[in-house]
């Protein structure tokens, strides 16, 4: 066994039609080793014109951070899909690729003649994976979503906030990233299903029902079928109390006692002389101490304002409580846990004068099959000799005359 | 054409060794459960899962013991389940016996819980060469950090997602959910299918080091990046989107079951906004020197939020939703579980399922596999009572005697 650099999907292609809410399954190939290619409409992808960018360099469709962020490591094909010839070549890159991934509306690739079943027809062995807000088929797969709807429709948006305010939004867009995910898994179990039933699959997943599943624990199913109850926002109160604490140096920390450290909770309260008193016999009680949260918020707020936020971390994990900070962007750009585990990846932008940019990374890493080096995002069709002339063999005159019909 | 798939389902052969617990864990080996591997849960016979003790309780008239509540079934669906007590030396070895017959050993324990057993994957590799191994402790495996504690809500909280959410000039709020017990476990269920892929090429196995943490981090989107580009630390956007208006929740008509309905409405051009203007026809919004265009939504968008606010209070949400999809405008309801299982036109059947227990007495309500494979989703079975397997594994896949097993019953192993 040697270890190797190409991570452990190396052998794999992907063609990466998607929009935002696919991206980062894309994304997650790439980081295993799969060769993933975007195909782009000639002149580039949307997803270029979202913010943030580099400064300086708004609009410039290479310069947006949110493609340099969910692209990276993949590489850039312009194709016009709505033209005949545009479907042609399409089809000839399926024939030598392992999975394709879109988001369209549920149709439009059909209506292009490059349906499922078509691309079938060149690769028997093709997983065909889509995005859709509400799945391919269904009473809502023709309404339009994107992460905000998405999210709202799940049920998940409903939890979240202070019962005082609206519901919010989760940050970044997580609704398309847990359709990402489940993208992520089940392409790899179509994938493997190949090897048993020597056909490919259609793999169809609803940003709705990728949402739902984070919200099995706090509107679980079963509190309305057995009780009839609505789980409601109730701000940063869970298990019984908030866990959001402010501390001296006006950070944030998060504190979860469990009910296992509940005494050597108090006993810390008392040592620190944190009111009010919780050493009474009736605190033991852990109904009693859902009967009596505002004391006990009240005793973590008091503690907290005792420290700063790093040394209440600090002393508190070394009492085994389960306290940690509340990070910013900035924390966790200087997180000592993060840059020991090699979380961020520079990478350098030649198109940009060599600017190097810290890219967050993966959340795992294998022992044998590591992760090949990051390369940056890719230009608008930066990989067209790649795919026209290495894989597709187009000769060069006819490249031309597809860039003059602006199908490439 | 329609292609069977789940005849055999996708993973069945496999085998999982399961020590995840709590939530994070069992929401991954559940995915492979589901599709067909048989997934065995280790529990110790002195320390049950904690989470056969939490979450949603049926009425007391049905509850019959620890495991039958909403949460544990909907992350422990088609699973297997055996005790085994790991500080004795028999129990380590029933262990191994079981290791040395699993494709894959996961577990959620924080630092070295597994190598103090004498279960690292130094150790098992020795057993099972082509074993694949995921630890996924919070911090990872690795760092100054890597004996961390924490749980769910703290995890959100380090990966920056409770300080990014909130309105401007509010504390942080965060997800109402443990937002990363759910996301981090399919990193985790994605990680293992690509070293499966991996060992099915080249018979290689390996080890696999997720951190919670940074699975968490990860899903920041380009924040990260903004700051290493630019040291930008974002301000807390509310329900604003950065690149246009409108983009949030806007109150409705209280509904007889609940009077705190949303709903979800997203506008990203000029178009789309000239459509709903002519729908809704209010003569605020009409007003084209404040809204015609995106810049002067942007510029107006307190008075814009209002105003649409105020339009939408008179009605009531679904109905609304409805007529602005009918024109292709990106609106939706904020459902609360009620809308999700009860007016859903499509979630009570397409993504849930009634599960029922051992004695026929609950009902879970369930979700499903989030996807569809050729038109299929993922067979479920009920979650396993506490040891309900142990018979059945330590016999027939094991090999212990009918005697061996009353020993090992006799000695604690298992109860």
């Amino acid at each position: 066994m040697t270890q190797n650099n190409s991570g452990p999907l190396a052998d794999l292609r992907i063609l990466d039609l998607a929009g935002e809410s696919g991206l980062f399954c894309g994304r997650m190939f790439a980081e295993l080793g799969a060769e993933v290619i975007k195909l782009e409409p000639p002149g580039g992808d949307a997803f270029r014109s979202r913010g943030p960018w580099l400064a300086e360099e708004e609009n410039n469709p290479e310069a947006s951070l949110y493609h340099l962020h969910y692209n990276v490591n993949k590489k850039s094909v312009t194709i016009n899909l709505l033209k005949p010839e545009g479907q042609a070549l399409f089809k000839q890159m399926v024939a030598s690729s392992d999975v394709v991934l879109e988001t369209m509306t549920p149709g439009e690739m059909n209506s292009l003649g490059i349906g499922f079943e078509s691309l079938q027809e060149v690769n028997p062995q093709l997983i065909y994976t889509t995005i859709t807000p509400f799945g391919q088929n269904g009473p809502l797969s023709q309404w339009s979503g994107n992460a905000l709807t998405g999210a709202a429709m799940s049920g998940l948006l409903y939890l979240n906030g202070d019962i005082s305010e609206p519901p919010n939004q989760p940050a970044a867009e997580q609704a398309y990233h847990m359709a990402s995910l489940v993208a992520t898994w089940s392409t790899l179990i179509a994938i493997r299903a190949r090897s048993t039933k020597a056909t490919g699959s259609r793999v169809d997943i609803s940003v709705q029902e990728a949402a739902a599943m984070a919200t099995v624990q706090t509107a679980n199913a079963n509190f309305y079928t057995w009780h009839g109850e609505l789980p409601m926002r109730g701000g940063m109160r869970h298990f019984g109390s908030r866990h959001l604490y402010l501390c001296r140096d006006e950070k944030w920390a998060s504190i979860s006692i469990r009910p296992v450290r509940w005494h050597d909770f108090v006993q810390w309260l008392n040592e620190e002389g944190v009111k009010p008193d919780l050493t009474s016999e009736e605190w033991s009680d852990p109904f009693y101490r859902r009967d009596h949260q505002d004391e006990i918020e009240e005793a973590h707020a008091n503690l907290s304002k005792k420290f700063n936020r790093d040394e209440l971390v600090r002393v508190g994990q070394s009492r085994r409580m389960l306290i940690v900070p509340v990070n910013k962007i900035d924390d966790l750009s200087q997180h000592t846990q993060l840059r020991e585990r090699d979380f961020f990846k520079e990478v350098t932008y030649d198109n940009f004068a060599d600017l190097k940019l810290e890219h967050p990374g993966p959340a795992y890493q294998f022992s044998l099959t590591k992760p090949p080096a990051y390369t940056r995002a890719p230009l608008i069709g930066e990989h067209n000799h790649y795919m026209y002339s290495d894989i597709l063999n187009i000769a060069r005159d006819r490249y031309d005359r597809l860039a003059i019909e602006n199908i490439v | 054409m329609s292609i069977e798939l789940n005849n055999p389902k996708p993973l069945e052969g496999l085998r999982i060794c399961d020590f995840f617990w709590l939530i994070a864990g069992p929401a991954c080996s559940r995915v492979f459960a589901d599709w067909g591997a048989e997934v065995i849960k280790v529990e110790s016979s002195n320390r049950l899962d904690e989470i056969r003790q939490t979450g949603s309780w049926p009425p007391d008239s049905v509850r019959s013991d620890d495991s039958h509540n909403g949460v544990f079934n909907d992350c422990n669906t088609s699973k297997k389940a055996i005790q085994v007590d790991l500080n004795t030396e028999k129990g380590i070895e029933v262990i191994k016996r079981l290791i040395a017959k699993s494709d894959i050993v996961t577990n959620n324990f924080t630092g070295e819980r597994m190598d103090r057993w004498g279960l690292g994957y130094e150790d098992l590799k020795k057993i099972n060469p082509e074993l694949i191994m995921l630890t996924m402790p919070v911090m990872g495996t690795t760092g100054p950090q890597r004996n961390f504690g924490a749980i769910g809500n703290n995890v959100i909280a380090l990966g920056g997602i409770n300080y990014a959410m909130g309105f401007p000039g509010t504390p942080p709020t965060g997800m109402g959910p443990l937002y990363s017990d759910f996301a981090a476990p399919y990193f985790a269920a994605s990680a293992i299918l690509a070293a499966l892929y991996h060992r099915d090429k080249t018979g290689e196995g390996q080890f696999i080091d997720l951190a919670q943490f940074q699975a968490t981090a990860s899903l920041l989107g380009p924040a990260l990046l903004d700051y290493s580009a630019n040291k930008t630390v974002p301000e807390r956007p509310g329900n604003a989107h950065p690149d246009f208006a409108p983009h949030g929740v806007y109150p409705c008509a209280p509904a007889t079951h609940n009077s705190d309905r949303w709903l979800a409405l997203s506008i990203e051009n000029d178009l789309a906004w000239e459509r709903f203007t002519e729908l809704i026809a209010d003569p605020v919004l009409s007003d084209k020197s404040k809204f015609a265009t995106n810049n002067l939504r942007k510029t107006h968008e307190k008075l814009l939020n209002d105003a649409i606010a105020n339009y939408t209070s008179n009605h009531d949400v679904w109905v609304l939703a409805g007529r602005l999809q009918d024109e292709g405008i990106t609106a939706g309801v904020t459902q609360d579980l009620s809308d999700v299982l009860d007016r859903d036109p499509g979630m009570r059947t397409q993504h849930f399922e009634n599960l029922t227990d051992l004695a026929g007495r609950v009902t879970y309500t369930t979700h499903r596999q989030p996807v569809r494979i050729n038109d299929q989703t993922a067979p479920m079975g009920r979650a396993p009572l506490f040891g309900e397997h142990n018979y059945e594994v330590y016999t027939d896949l094991l090999g212990y005697s009918d005697i061996e097993y009353a020993e090992l019953v006799a000695a604690g192993i298992v109860n």
